[in-house]
């Protein structure tokens, strides 16, 4: 067929072409780099990506390239598993691994789903990022993946994760993609990928004069007016100028002579479409016939697909495709042969009635369920050809949904929501896969989506059992969104239906708990906490008794009985050990025992449990947990003076929140508090704004606190005085009448303060008793050394104040420590007692500094001044901005990891910090050290070693 | 060949279906009777037309 050259060379695309060589050229120099080429079908992306990708390869780098394919929007992490060859068979061990992972199914009790395994998703994008990361850090790493518009939703997630993770390695991401069809977690990719510094790549039609160079290369001629004035109703489309070049030639319209081609008259088809069928008439009817049949399976196929759906042997077939392929319509793509062009495949499949298509389909999907191929492709076949009601493919969508929720819960909702559409309204099934599927879209952190899924379901007049779990569902997405009031109406309603099985009761009572909780409602959060326990343990739901368990340890902690809280989550964490898989550890018992511990004064034993915790969520892939346990030891490492490293905790969690949208109103409030002690106030003020904002949605509560304090503080800076006792009086009397009394030793000294300065005896003396009567009943040092200074601040007593001092030297909180040196210094000073005032104040002053507290460093200093003292030996300056010696302690200790050659997740495991702590580690370090890789970092790493030690004992205790 | 009247009977439109049906010019005496296809699709119209014109796309097209 035709009598054209071979498909010609890429023409007219110089400018394309060195974008993309500067991206290559950018990885080898050990720097990422990002593009995204866009631009309509048949343009020559795929020919500009297939080029930069031979470059590479060309230059001994690592590639991974795949096509996504319109009917595998379903097969979850399809692209991302082609591109990087993950096969069972796979002689990669990772590679295998990652096979297997995706393969997951529950053995003899079936395929897991996002109720047994909510994680499963999550652990397959980290696993994938992990292998790229891996790959990358041998050596440069190229990903080329085409017509991501098809992308499967858990591949554009992978794509974010991997892109993010790989922000320091030799690795480029090219990505093809048309400007529609454009799904939201397309466009969330390419905007993610935007901001990190990508860019797109616009390819549009080709220049006149790059035409004729194509079409002079195709006819091996130099063509003729006639010849290019025809052409150029291709509109420089090069597959539209090849396909019409390809059909005037096997119609034998194209006459050459003396070098010169050219048509007598050159009829254009309306539309590609048209042209290309024109091209394809030429074909044999049994080679029409054979790619009308393999149209119906999608853009690439394999022999034994074809011939199971168009009952024929493979040898024959063989035959008639080697025609296809000699015609260039179909091509060899290693195991499969694919149509060349996708618009191909659409142009015969859309000139095959509707009638027959749906036919055609049906008939494919029976022969492929026959031959045992997936369900997910049997489905898909099938849905294609049904009609309304079609009994067998609503099973076969079911059943590829249930197989596909733990890895891919968006696909599985979507499969489901087509199974529900061929089901007849008044159909007792319908509801139930509409609340499966809204269970799906809630796991899949579709939040908006659940919500309207289960309203719209709650609309009307449920069977009982549907109606209990679609509330249940409704609760918890809103719940996730921060509307824990409609979250808990919804829960409790579903709580007391009778119909409701005794494990889903026992779950709706438990998620009650945990909102009550979130309002401040320690007695309720307790009561549906007992009774959640209870049922659960009756119906041996280990993962509800968790949740229970765990929020009544919240609420013995938020009253202040730490050590009854602490037994509480020895217990749970018994319980959650025994369990069957230790199920009951899929819920971060261990981020609150972290927090108790944290308050018990015993950081390592915090740092230790918050980072074991981690990991559990790490492996199991559930990502919310991730956020408390980056909170928590973002607190821990503020109150024990690692400010750096809490900051680097901090972004992470915004990082994540943002992600899965949800809000963390305490990471906000503490770096409020760190940037107000560094005197960075307008940070400080946007921090608090951003905590008022995440707990404007729960009304006062739990966190009033952490939005509130640095609130107060702000004011006060801002010499509002009153505003600012106003601010904490209200946030105290929040507490007070929630019963929040854990809150009083650590905002009771900063009350007593501002109450006194307002001449407000009543308030400071009421808050000081709160706080003594607190940390008597726990014995902590800082809380014995809070409520010292709060009377010592009372009765302007030094001696007092310096006992304070005491109890928090004992202690690890050096924020806490400087502060009372403070205060008894300034006392000391005001009676003129300078011998007892100086040590104390140079205390203070060197715990500040080493802190970079800025802010309370000049206020100490101020003090100095005034009482006439002059500053003893000098402490050890604070960390500079940039250079080696700027690097905190946990830097140092990723630098040298990183110099091992470690990868992120490995980090992370040694360091007992998460994934993305590493990652913002490597960010700020880069920044500080004005480098750009990870073997610039090792090379700095070296240099500074065997020289000085850069100062890592300054952590600022006291 | 003399010349012929083909005439498209479309019962749809989009992709097309029906039938054509090529008859002789009824100025030539010499000419045989009516030949109908049915076709579907684009591509079927294309080869029916073929088909009735002895065009290139006619019978077995050889692949060069």
């Amino acid at each position: 067929m035709g009598t054209l050259a071979p498909v010609p060379g890429i023409r007219g695309r110089a400018a394309e072409i060195a974008v993309l060589g500067d991206a290559v050229d950018r990885v080898v120099s050990g720097r990422p780099a990002v593009v995204l080429i866009e631009g309509e079908a048949g343009i020559g992306k795929t020919r500009l990506l297939a080029g930069v990708l031979e470059d590479a390869r060309g230059r001994g780098m690592q590639v991974a390239a795949a096509r996504a394919e319109e009917l595998e929007r379903t097969r979850p992490f399809g692209l991302v598993a082609a591109a990087f060859g993950c096969v069972r068979s796979s002689p990669d061990p990772r590679r295998a691994a990652i096979a297997a992972l995706l393969a997951t199914r529950g053995g003899d009790r079936g395929p897991i789903t996002v109720t047994s395994d909510p994680g499963l998703r999550f652990r397959a994008v980290d696993a994938f990022a992990d292998l790229a990361e891996e790959l990358a850090l041998a050596g440069p790493l190229v990903i080329g993946v085409d017509d991501l518009q098809w992308a499967d939703p858990s591949s554009l997630l992978t794509l974010a994760a991997v892109s993010r993770r790989l922000a320091y390695l030799p690795v480029a991401l090219v990505g093809c993609l048309r400007p529609s069809p454009r799904i939201p977690e397309l466009d969330r990719l390419a905007g993610l990928l935007l901001d990190a510094g990508g860019r797109i790549l616009a390819v549009r039609g080709l220049t006149e004069r790059a035409v004729a160079e194509l079409v002079a290369e195709a006819v091996a001629a130099v063509p003729g007016p006639g010849l290019l004035a025809g052409i150029s109703g291709a509109a420089g489309n090069p597959l539209f100028v090849t396909e019409l070049l390809g059909a005037l030639a096997q119609e034998g319209a194209i006459e050459t002579a003396g070098g010169r081609a050219e048509v007598a008259e050159v009829t254009l088809p309306p539309t590609l479409r048209l042209t290309i069928l024109r091209r394809l008439s030429f074909l044999s009817e049994d080679s029409l016939q054979a790619l009308r049949a393999a149209s119906i399976l999608g853009s690439s196929f394999t022999v034994t697909e074809l011939s199971a759906t168009m009952a024929r042997p493979a040898l024959e077939l063989s035959v008639v495709l080697a025609e296809g392929i000699a015609g260039r319509v179909l091509e060899e793509y290693g195991a499969v042969i694919r149509f060349r062009h996708d618009l191909i495949r659409d142009a015969i499949y859309e000139d095959l009635p509707l009638s027959v298509r749906r036919g055609l389909h049906r008939e494919a999907g029976r022969r492929l369920a026959r031959t045992g191929a997936p369900a997910l492709q049997v489905a898909e076949q099938l849905a294609r050809g049904a009609g309304q009601g079609d009994a067998e493919a609503i099973g076969w969508l079911t059943r590829a949904a249930r197989e596909a929720a733990a890895r891919s819960p968006d696909v599985a909702a979507d499969l489901l929501e087509r199974a529900a559409g061929l089901m007849a309204p008044a159909d007792p099934g319908r509801d139930r896969l509409l609340a499966e599927r809204a269970s799906s879209l809630m796991v899949s952190g579709r939040n908006a989506d659940a919500l309207a899924a289960c309203r719209s379901l709650l609309d009307r007049d449920l069977d009982p059992q549907v109606d209990g779990p679609v509330r249940i569902c409704l609760g918890r997405a809103l719940l996730a969104q921060g509307q824990v009031r409609d979250a808990l109406r919804e829960l409790e309603q579903a709580g007391s239906s009778p119909a409701l099985p005794g494990a889903e009761r026992a779950a709706a009572w438990a998620w009650a708990g945990f909102a009550r909780m979130s309002l401040g409602d320690l007695d309720g959060a307790a009561a549906s906490a007992e009774q959640a326990r209870s049922a659960a343990a009756a119906a041996a739901d280990h993962l509800t008794v968790s949740v229970a368990m765990t929020t009544l340890a919240r609420v013995s902690e938020s009253r202040g009985h730490l050590r009854d809280a602490l037994q509480i989550t020895d217990e749970a964490m018994h319980l959650a050990d025994e369990s069957p898989g230790r199920l009951g550890h899929r819920y971060p018992i261990r981020a609150t025992r972290g927090h108790i511990l944290i308050e018990l004064g015993r950081p390592e034993e915090a740092r230790s449990a918050l980072g074991a915790g981690m990991r559990i969520s790490e492996e199991i892939g559930v990502r919310w947990p991730l956020l408390l346990y980056q909170g928590f030891l973002a607190l821990e490492r503020f109150i024990t003076g690692e400010w750096d490293d809490a900051i680097a905790e901090l972004e992470a969690s915004f990082e994540l929140a943002d992600e899965i949208q949800t809000v963390v109103a305490r990471a906000h409030g503490i770096l409020s508090l760190i940037s107000l002690h560094r005197n960075d106030l307008s940070r400080a003020e946007e921090a608090a704004d951003a905590a008022a904002r995440d707990l404007a949605r729960w009304g006062p509560g739990y966190l009033t606190t952490w939005a509130a304090w640095p609130r107060a503080l702000i004011q006060e800076a801002g010499g509002e005085l009153g505003q600012a006792l106003a601010t904490m009086t209200g946030a105290w009397d929040t507490c007070a009448r929630l019963g929040l009394a854990l809150d009083y030793p650590a905002v009771g000294a900063d009350l007593v303060r501002l109450a006194l300065a307002s001449g407000d005896i009543g308030r400071a003396r009421d808050a000081s008793a709160a706080v003594t009567e607190v940390a008597a009943r726990n014995e902590v040092p800082w809380m014995t050394g809070a409520a010292l200074r709060c009377r010592g601040l009372i009765e302007d007593d030094a001696e007092i104040l310096q006992a304070a001092a005491g109890a928090c030297a004992g202690g690890s909180r050096p924020l806490g420590l400087a502060l009372a040196c403070e205060d008894a210094g300034a006392a000391f000073a005001r009676q003129g007692r300078l011998d007892r005032a100086r040590p104390l104040l140079d205390q203070a002053l060197g715990i500040y500094e080493r802190l970079g507290a800025a802010r309370d460093l000049a206020r100490a200093e101020a003090t100095l001044r005034e009482a006439g003292i002059r500053r003893g030996r000098r402490g050890t300056r604070g960390r500079p901005q940039t250079g080696w010696a700027s690097l905190t302690p946990a830097e140092h200790a990723v630098a040298g990891l990183v110099a091992e050659g470690l990868s992120n997740p490995q980090i992370g495991e040694r360091l007992y910090i998460s994934r993305r702590t590493v990652q913002t580690h490597l960010a700020h370090m880069f920044a500080k050290l004005d480098i750009a890789t990870r073997a610039q970092l090792a090379a700095d790493v070296t240099r500074h070693r065997g020289s000085e030690p850069a100062d890592t004992a300054d952590s600022a205790g006291g | 060949m003399g010349q012929v009247e083909i005439r498209i009977i479309l019962d749809r439109a989009e992709p097309p279906a029906g039938r054509l049906r090529a008859g002789p010019d009824p100025g030539d005496c010499h000419a045989g009777q009516d030949e109908e296809i049915r076709f579907t699709g684009w591509l079927g119209l294309l080869r029916a037309l073929y088909e009735v014109t002895g065009g290139p796309g006619a019978g077995s097209v050889p692949v060069p």
